[in-house]
C-alpha cells in the first residue's frame, strides 16, 4: 500500500536554526501515529510543511502522493492549527459551515456537517456564539471539530489536548480513535501517556532529526520489560534474587529518588510465568512494591532516546 | 459550476459579511460619512448664501477654473455642470482613495499574522482566498463611493427642488471615475497586504504611495514644465487625476491606465500570496 506521507532528507531552516533535519518518514494508511519530541524538535515544523504552510527547505515530501500545495489535497488533509484562532464574533457554527463550503459541500450539507462536528464535540448549545465567548477549552474542542469537517483522509493534530481536563481529554482520545476508522490521523503532543493510549506507531523526533520510527509496543518493549515501583531503593540481595531467576535476561535500578528496578525478561516465555516468578521473589524478601508494570512508559522512552541521541551529538 | 470559481464566491460572500465587524472598516466608514456630511452641509449652505445674497458664483467658479487649471472651452462646461457638482467631484477624487486604503488596507494581512489561514488553506486554493477577499474590498469601496453619489444627488435635488437626467448622468459618471482612480490603490494594498502580512505596513505604505505619486509628479511638471505635453503624463501616476474626467472628454489613458495598474498590483499581490509561507 502507498504511504499517505512521504518524506526524502527533508529539511527546513529558519536563518541559522536547523528545524528539521534529513527526515526520512513513510507513513502507512489508516494508522494513528505520534509525532513526539522535545519542545523545539520540529514537529510543528512538520506539521506545517505536510499541510502546506511551509515550503521544504531540502528533500522532497509527498502527501497522499501530492505535492503538499496541491489543489488535489484540498478538503482531503485537515489539521488541528496550534495556536490559530478561529474568527472572533462569528458564531462557530457559520464558520463551520464556511469551512464544509470551501471543501466543495452544498449549504445543506455543510450545515449538517457542521452540526454533526459540533455536537461530536458537545458544542451544539455554543454554536451561535463567537470563540471569543467560549472558554479555553470549547475553543480547543471547536478547533478540533473543524479538522473532522467532510471527510479528510489525513487529520494532522498539533497538541489535541493541551489545556483540557481529564474528563475531555479522555473524550477527546475516544473521538479521535472513533474518526481514525479508515483515515490516517497523525498527533504531535506531549501527552504521552495520551499517545501510547492512542497510538499504532510513534515517530521521535529531536533536534530536527527523527530518531525512531516504530510500532508503540515495539518503542515501550511491552513484552520484554516489567518496571517494578518499590517503596524504597532495592538491596543487592534483591536485585540477585532476581537476576537469577532463569526468566530474567537483566536487571538495573532507577536513578536516586526513583526506587525501581527495570527487569529485561525473555519474551519468548508466557507473561503471567514470568510475573509469578518475580512476584514469589518479592514475597520470599518480603519487598513492598507500589506498582508492577508490563513495558516502559512511552515517557520514560523517549526521554531516554532523546537524551541519548542528544549525548551522542 | 466550477470549483474554483464556486471557492471565490464563498470567500467573497464570507468576507463581506464580516466586513462590517472589521474596526477599520466601520471606523473609516463612520469617518468618511462625518467627512462628507459636513461637506455637503457646507455645499448647501454656500449655495444658500449665493442665492440669498444674489451673489455671482462667477467667482468662485473662477477659483475652481484656476484650481483645475482650465481653458475656456472647458470653463463653458463647467459653469453648465455647477458649483455643486463640480465641488462634490473634486472632493471625492482628492480623498476618497485615502478613505478606500484604510478600509482595504486588511485583506489578507491580520490573518496572516495571527493564523487564521490556516484553516482555510488546507481547503481552498490560494488564489481563490486572494481573488475572493479583493473583489470584497472592490465592493466594499463600490458601496462607500455609490453611498457617496446616492447623497449628492439627494443634496442636489434639495438645492434645486427637481431631478434631472443630467444630474443623474454627472453623479454615475463621478462615482465611475472616483472608483476607477481607487482601483489602483484597492489592488496596490491587497500586495503590500498578501507580502507584509502586516495591517500597520500595508496601511502606510499605500497612504504614502497615494500620497507620494502625486508629488513625484508635481517635481517632474515643474522640472520639465516646458516639455510639451508634460500635463498629460499626469494620469500615469497613480493618485493624480486631470479634470477632464469632471468635464466630458476623458481620453482612453484615462481608463487604461488605472487599470492597467490594478491588474499588475493585484497579479503581483496574487504570485505573492500564492509562494508566501504561512509561519
Amino acid at each position: 500500500m502507498n504511504p499517505i506521507v512521504e518524506t526524502r532528507d527533508l529539511g527546513k531552516a529558519f536563518g541559522a536554526t536547523i528545524a528539521l533535519k534529513g527526515v526520512n518518514l513513510e507513513i502507512p494508511p489508516h494508522q494513528v501515529i505520534g509525532l513526539v519530541g522535545p519542545n523545539g524538535a520540529g514537529k510543528t515544523t512538520l506539521f506545517s510543511i505536510l499541510s502546506g504552510f511551509l515550503k521544504p527547505g531540502f528533500g522532497s515530501v509527498r502527501v497522499l502522493g501530492h505535492s503538499p500545495l496541491s489543489p488535489e489535497l484540498q478538503g482531503r488533509v485537515s489539521i488541528l492549527p496550534q495556536d490559530a484562532p478561529l474568527r472572533r464574533g462569528v458564531g462557530i457554527r457559520k464558520q463551520f459551515e464556511f469551512f464544509a463550503k470551501l471543501q466543495g459541500l452544498s449549504q445543506e450539507e455543510a450545515s449538517q456537517e457542521a452540526e454533526k462536528a459540533l455536537s461530536e464535540v458537545d458544542l451544539l448549545e455554543k454554536s451561535d456564539e463567537g470563540p471569543d465567548s467560549l472558554s479555553h477549552g470549547m475553543r480547543k474542542r471547536a478547533s478540533l471539530a473543524q479538522a473532522f469537517l467532510g471527510n479528510p483522509e489525513l487529520i494532522l493534530l498539533d497538541e489535541p489536548t493541551a489545556g483540557l481536563d481529564p474528563v475531555t481529554t479522555q473524550k477527546v482520545r475516544e473521538l479521535v480513535l472513533e474518526k481514525a476508522e479508515g483515515r490516517t490521523i497523525i498527533i504531535s503532543s506531549h501527552n504521552l501517556a495520551e499517545l501510547q493510549e492512542a497510538c499504532d506507531s510513534v515517530a521521535i523526533l529531536n533536534l530536527g532529526e527523527l530518531v525512531d520510527f516504530r510500532p508503540v509496543s515495539e518503542i515501550v518493549g511491552r513484552s520484554k520489560t516489567m518496571i517494578v515501583r518499590l517503596e524504597g531503593p532495592p538491596d543487592e540481595q534483591l536485585i540477585k534474587a532476581v537476576t537469577d531467576l532463569p526468566e530474567v535476561v537483566s536487571v538495573s535500578c532507577g536513578e536516586q529518588g526513583n526506587p525501581r528496578l527495570i527487569i529485561k525478561v525473555d519474551g519468548s516465555i508466557d507473561d503471567s510465568e514470568v510475573d509469578l516468578a518475580i512476584l514469589s521473589v518479592f514475597k520470599e524478601q518480603k519487598v513492598r512494591y507500589r506498582e508492577i508494570r508490563r513495558g516502559e512508559s512511552l515517557e520514560e522512552k523517549v526521554v531516554q532516546i532523546t537524551q541519548k541521541d542528544q549525548s551522542n551529538q | 459550476m466550477d470549483k474554483s470559481f464556486l471557492q471565490i464566491k464563498t470567500v467573497f460572500i464570507n468576507e463581506l459579511a464580516f466586513t462590517p465587524r472589521k474596526i477599520a472598516v466601520s471606523v473609516t466608514f463612520v469617518f468618511f460619512c462625518l467627512l462628507w456630511g459636513f461637506a455637503f452641509k457646507g455645499l448647501i449652505e454656500l449655495n444658500e448664501f449665493l442665492k440669498k445674497e444674489n451673489a455671482d458664483a462667477g467667482l468662485l467658479l473662477g477659483f475652481l477654473m484656476w484650481l483645475l487649471d482650465l481653458d475656456s472651452t472647458e470653463w463653458v462646461q463647467i459653469e453648465k455642470t455647477g458649483v455643486f457638482f463640480v465641488s462634490f467631484g473634486l472632493l471625492a477624487l482628492l480623498t476618497t482613495h485615502y478613505f478606500v486604503i484604510i478600509m482595504t488596507s486588511d485583506q489578507t494581512a491580520s490573518e496572516i499574522g495571527n493564523r487564521y489561514f490556516r484553516y482555510l488553506i488546507t481547503r481552498c486554493g490560494r488564489t481563490e482566498i486572494f481573488l475572493g477577499r479583493l473583489l470584497s474590498a472592490l465592493t466594499i469601496s463600490l458601496t462607500a463611493i455609490a453611498l457617496t453619489g446616492i447623497a449628492a444627488f439627494g443634496v442636489d435635488c434639495y438645492l434645486n427642488g427637481t431631478t434631472s437626467f443630467d444630474s443623474v448622468l454627472f453623479v454615475l459618471k463621478t462615482c465611475f471615475w472616483v472608483f476607477w482612480f481607487c482601483l489602483p490603490f484597492i489592488c496596490l494594498c491587497s500586495m503590500i497586504s498578501a507580502w507584509s502580512g502586516s495591517v500597520a505596513t500595508s496601511m502606510l505604505c499605500s497612504m504614502s504611495l497615494a500620497f507620494l505619486l502625486p508629488k513625484v509628479f508635481n517635481v517632474i511638471e515643474l522640472k520639465w514644465k516646458k516639455v510639451e505635453g508634460i500635463k498629460d503624463l499626469r494620469e500615469y501616476f497613480p493618485g493624480n487625476f486631470t479634470h477632464s474626467v469632471l468635464l466630458e472628454n476623458a481620453t482612453a489613458s484615462s481608463v487604461i491606465v488605472p487599470l492597467i495598474y490594478a491588474a499588475l498590483f493585484a497579479w503581483i499581490g496574487c504570485f505573492i500570496f500564492r509562494r508566501r509561507e504561512f509561519p
